[in-house]
């Protein structure tokens, strides 16, 4: 039987750590939505490493993460001045990744971790948590931390991607191992032809596709900033919820 | 409770079970018998142990029925496999012996050979089929068998080596890589959450500063401190040291990359549509719904040396046999063979003869594999392969099409 002191003093401790608890679960339903979200939207370039392509893949999920993680940092900076909603949400969102890869397409479906690894987003994170304390100015984070998260998604996860990237000789013809490893792991209702990855084409500047797509991404990632944290500030409002 | 939700947990990740049916059965009827007619399929052997290879081989023929309604091969195609998952890795495929790595397109009324090389990879027992991945459309399965593997999934590898020389497992290949750099910024991101859960409490307190400051006109950037600021620049720092370091690794680490491919693979324009010494026009189909008998009326030309015989007719990959003129029993018990499923009236077809001749396709494989549902199809054309045999051991293989006509009664 706890005594009257000891009572207080847990209660005290429940008084001071009872945020920590909503924080975990406020930033682990966001993640949870992230990856619901990323899944049914633009999940196979996210894991697949034969969708990892110049074009797409530093494009289109760079930009479609970015949403949950701005929209949090919204409520996060402007009830609290905490500039930790984007790592906070990709940081659980990667770790979440990991769990459903590794449960759903390893154990499950039978595929290699090699085949269905997650994307790196965590640095990307953390320099536009870091930009809106530095700069605590929304449009400035916009135009410098949002723009290295679509910038640099590519030489991000370049030391884990180059490997995949070397050419094999299989059956005379060159591909990638990445290529090989799609090829060789029967996906029997996702054929070669259904990636949306680059494609010869006569718009190509040359050979700099990867940094024409970084730049753009970018562009793109500050546009979908700008656009998220407003509706993140837009559903953050106090008038949405009643007093009984 | 939790012990039974554990038990089958453990048995649906761990347990092999065996790969069953891809869901074949559940297209319409009549799209099934109409789009590729597989035919001459192998599939084996039908035991192998780890590391061993399956051989699938044989011919396809493209409808020249092809509902124009279904997008058609000739935009893109992908000569696929299903083995229930990776179970198998496959090692090589080809139509008309070019290699089929990649997507390629076909020409409807056009006949492909085809060959797929598999290595058994995981213990169990599996049912392998040919399937036609088709742009827009989706797969179409050809003849499955069971395999079983034996053995142990740890004996199995699979390595390769790439053009320079460097010899990788694609098990596993670059896992500790991958690990580690995930591991570096799960670190840093934690640290970085660290630095700021570690004031306690945390939400409260500055909510309500953030809320006094934006009362009093102004806003609660007072919280952030001069010590937060640096060591927000330290975590930019580290964090794109860090970047362009890796990069550069990477860079040291694969010198010589190229992209994805995605080339498609041409199979010659020019090749010829199979020729028939035998013409073959349809009068009349029906299929009689109480009896589950298709009947046809057809009118056969002969234009060849030897006297014919209808062996076999094959629709939605079943194959019905005239018992009379060949023998062929199924091989296992998903194998789609009515070994005395054709009667034919009025069969044998002399040299340069024109003659009228009754087909009866009758089984229950009509109902059990949902061709009987042709009825409830916005469309009733119904097509298959017709085999001929000569007496002197000839085939003759002639697609015929016509509007099927149900009899009710």
């Amino acid at each position: 039987m706890a005594t009257v002191a000891e009572r207080s003093r847990i209660t005290e401790y429940l008084e001071s750590n009872v945020d920590l608890a909503l924080f975990a679960v406020i930033l682990f339903a966001v993640a949870g939505a992230t990856v619901f979200v990323m899944s049914v939207t633009i999940g196979d370039w996210e894991f697949w490493v034969d969708w990892k392509d110049r074009r797409f893949w530093p494009l289109l999920p760079v930009a479609a993460l970015l949403v949950f993680p701005a929209g949090l940092a919204a409520a996060f900076w402007s009830r609290f001045r905490l500039p930790i909603g984007c790592t906070g949400v990709v940081l659980l969102y990667t770790i979440m990744r990991w769990f459903s890869v590794y449960l759903n397409f390893h154990l499950f479906a039978g595929y290699p971790m090699s085949f269905v690894w997650p994307s790196i987003f965590i640095p990307l994170a953390i320099l536009i948590d870091c930009s809106l304390l530095i700069t605590r100015s929304v449009f400035l984070t916009g135009l410098s931390g949002a723009f290295l998260w679509g910038l640099l998604v590519y030489p991000v996860n370049w030391p884990l991607l180059a490997a995949f990237h070397e050419p094999i000789n299989y059956n005379g013809e060159m591909l990638t191992t990445a290529d090989l490893l799609g090829y060789e792991y029967i996906r029997t209702g996702l054929p070669e032809y259904i990636r949306l990855v680059e494609r010869s084409v006569l718009r190509t500047f040359g050979d700099a596709v990867t940094p024409l797509t970084a730049v753009f991404a970018g562009f793109v990632c500050t546009l979908v900033f700008y656009v998220s944290w407003a509706f993140g500030s837009i559903l953050n409002r106090q008038t949405w919820i009643t007093k009984a | 409770m939790l012990i039974r939700a554990a038990a089958l947990l453990f048995l649906l990740v761990f347990v092999p079970l065996e790969g069953l049916a891809h869901g074949e059965r559940a297209m319409q009827a009549t799209t099934r018998m109409r789009t590729i007619n597989w035919y001459d399929v192998k599939i084996g052997p039908p035991t192998v142990a780890i590391g061993e290879v399956v051989k699938i081989k044989g011919r396809l023929r493209v409808s020249s029925y092809w509902p124009e309604q279904i997008p058609s091969v000739e935009d893109r195609v992908f000569l696929n496999v299903s083995t229930g998952g990776p179970n198998f890795v496959r090692v090589s495929s080809n139509i008309d012996g070019i290699s089929a790595v990649q997507s390629t397109s076909l020409e409807q009324g056009k006949d492909y050979s085809f060959a797929i090389e598999l290595k058994a990879r995981k213990p169990g027992r599996f049912h392998v089929h040919p399937v036609l991945n088709v742009k827009d459309a989706g797969t179409l399965a050809g003849p499955g068998r069971w395999v079983e593997v034996s053995g142990s999934f740890d004996d199995f590898e699979n390595k390769v080596e790439t053009m320079f020389g460097r010899e990788v497992d694609l098990e596993r290949f670059n896992l500790g890589t991958i690990a580690a750099w995930h591991l570096i910024w799960i670190v840093i991101g934690g640290a970085w959450l660290f630095y700021w859960l570690r004031q306690r409490p945390l939400l409260v307190p500055r909510l309500r500063a953030v809320t006094e400051a934006e009362n009093k006109g102004g806003d609660g950037d007072d919280l952030i401190t001069d010590g937060d600021v640096k060591v927000a620049v330290g975590f930019i720092t580290v964090t794109l040291l860090i970047i362009v370091a890796g990069f550069m690794w990477g860079e040291r680490a694969a010198p010589v990359t190229i992209p994805l491919r995605t080339s498609k693979i041409s199979i010659p324009a020019d090749k010829p549509y199979p020729v028939s010494k035998v013409n073959v026009q349809v009068e009349k189909a029906t299929y009689r719904i109480p009896g589950r008998s298709f009947r046809m009326e057809l009118l056969v030309m002969n234009n060849g040396p030897a006297t014919l015989y209808v062996g076999e007719f094959m629709t939605a990959n079943i194959r019905f046999i005239n018992p009379a003129v060949r023998t062929v029993t199924p091989l296992d018990e998903h194998d789609l063979i009515a070994s005395a499923g054709l009667r034919v009236v009025n069969d044998g077809i002399a040299p340069g003869e024109t003659k009228s001749v009754e087909v009866f396709a009758e089984d229950a494989l009509w109902e059990t594999q949902r061709l009987t549902r042709m009825i409830n199809d916005p469309d009733s054309v119904i097509a298959g392969l017709l085999f001929f045999y000569g007496d002197d051991g000839s085939r003759e293989i002639v697609e015929v099409a016509g509007s099927l006509i149900p009899v009710f009664e």
